[in-house]
């Protein structure tokens, strides 16, 4: 997840201005890694493409659908995203590991993290790995 | 010119406290070395700057400590700082301020800061102080670190850090450090003007 230091989250479609990516080598090894042996990534976006919502009955429906997509052998999931869906997944305990990017901004405003977490949930970290754009890492599992 | 820093224990979701002010996660994660790099800053500082909601914990908070002897050691030399540092409190509220080594101030707000700013001392350490800190950040350049402590939990909700941000702040990041208990703290510098 990209956040800021104020805790808002960058949502898919359109990359805003406060993203610190571009030409640091170091954070793109790293995502590549993280990515490497993925099969699915599932963005908000997705989300709303197959027409679920934001309602119970969709993130129930989605919720189902990830833990049946575990359970098969093969590469990692990666979900990603703010309206609330990764909140579903956290709290059916579905999440294994917790990748934050903490971004070099303040916002004041936009999509609270708090919002798609939506609950108090106590995490373990693992690391912490600053790269050279100033973008933090943060990566954490279930406590 | 006297640094000003603010001192930030925040949640991975960047709320400085609960809904009703709780602190229980704070302490739940405090630990022999991060109360060493918390007396390691404030020792470089002389003056604390404090919000009223802030002032009126803290000071009900600290002065017993200094005193309990169930406290840890290590706790003592932080406490004992709290204590003596001189605390500088923005109210327009507050009538008498208790704790030692306190000083009310009502003025303008950026001339009182520019003013202590200028003075003679070591660094100016704001802890908490929601208000105080975005009402600072909007002023513009007053603040000229920004250390966060991000805890190990989300909360879900809570009193935001930066609460009405009117416009976006961008930082540079200097420095950051891992401690045992899971807490990460982050220091950053505002990016000025010029260095755009």
């Amino acid at each position: 997840m990209q956040v800021s230091v104020d805790g808002f989250v960058a949502c898919t479609g359109g990359e805003p201005d406060w993203l610190q990516w571009s030409g640091d080598a170091g954070l793109i090894d790293y995502v590549s890694g993280i990515t490497k042996n993925v099969d699915y990534i599932l963005t908000d976006q997705d989300f709303e493409d197959l027409g679920w919502q934001n309602s119970e009955t969709g993130k129930a429906r989605f919720v189902k659908e990830i833990f049946k997509l575990k359970k098969e052998t093969g590469g990692d999931i990666i979900v990603c995203g703010g309206n609330g869906f990764v909140a579903s997944l956290i709290k059916e305990g579905l999440i294994d590991e917790y990748h934050f990017f903490i971004n070099p901004a303040a916002l004041g405003k936009g999509m609270a993290m708090s919002q798609s977490i939506g609950l108090k949930k106590n995490l373990k970290l693992v690391s912490a790995r600053p790269f050279e754009c100033g973008v933090v890492l943060l990566f954490y599992k279930p406590e | 010119m006297r640094k000003v820093i603010a001192s930030i224990n925040v949640s991975l979701d960047s709320f400085m406290s609960g809904p009703n002010c709780e602190l229980d996660w704070h302490f739940e994660r405090w630990g022999p070395d991060l109360a060493q790099s918390f007396c390691e800053q404030l020792s470089h500082a002389d003056t604390i700057l404090l919000g009223r909601v802030t002032y009126c914990a803290m000071a009900q908070y600290w002065p017993q400590k200094a005193q309990d002897l169930s406290f840890p050691r290590e706790d003592i030399a932080f406490a004992d700082m709290m204590n003596n540092h001189t605390k500088v409190v923005f109210s327009g509220t507050l009538t008498r301020p208790v704790w030692t080594n306190s000083k009310l101030v009502n003025g303008n707000l950026e001339t009182e800061i520019l003013n202590l700013k200028q003075q003679p001392g070591k660094d100016i350490i704001i802890y908490g102080s929601g208000k105080l800190i975005t009402s600072l950040v909007e002023l513009g350049g007053l603040i000229d670190e920004f250390v966060l402590w991000v805890h190990p939990v989300i909360l879900g909700k809570g009193k935001p850090l930066f609460k009405h941000l009117p416009n976006s702040l961008c930082l540079k990041l200097v420095k950051t450090d891992t401690f045992r208990s899971g807490v990460v703290m982050l220091d950053y510098k505002p990016v000025t003007n010029s260095e755009n």
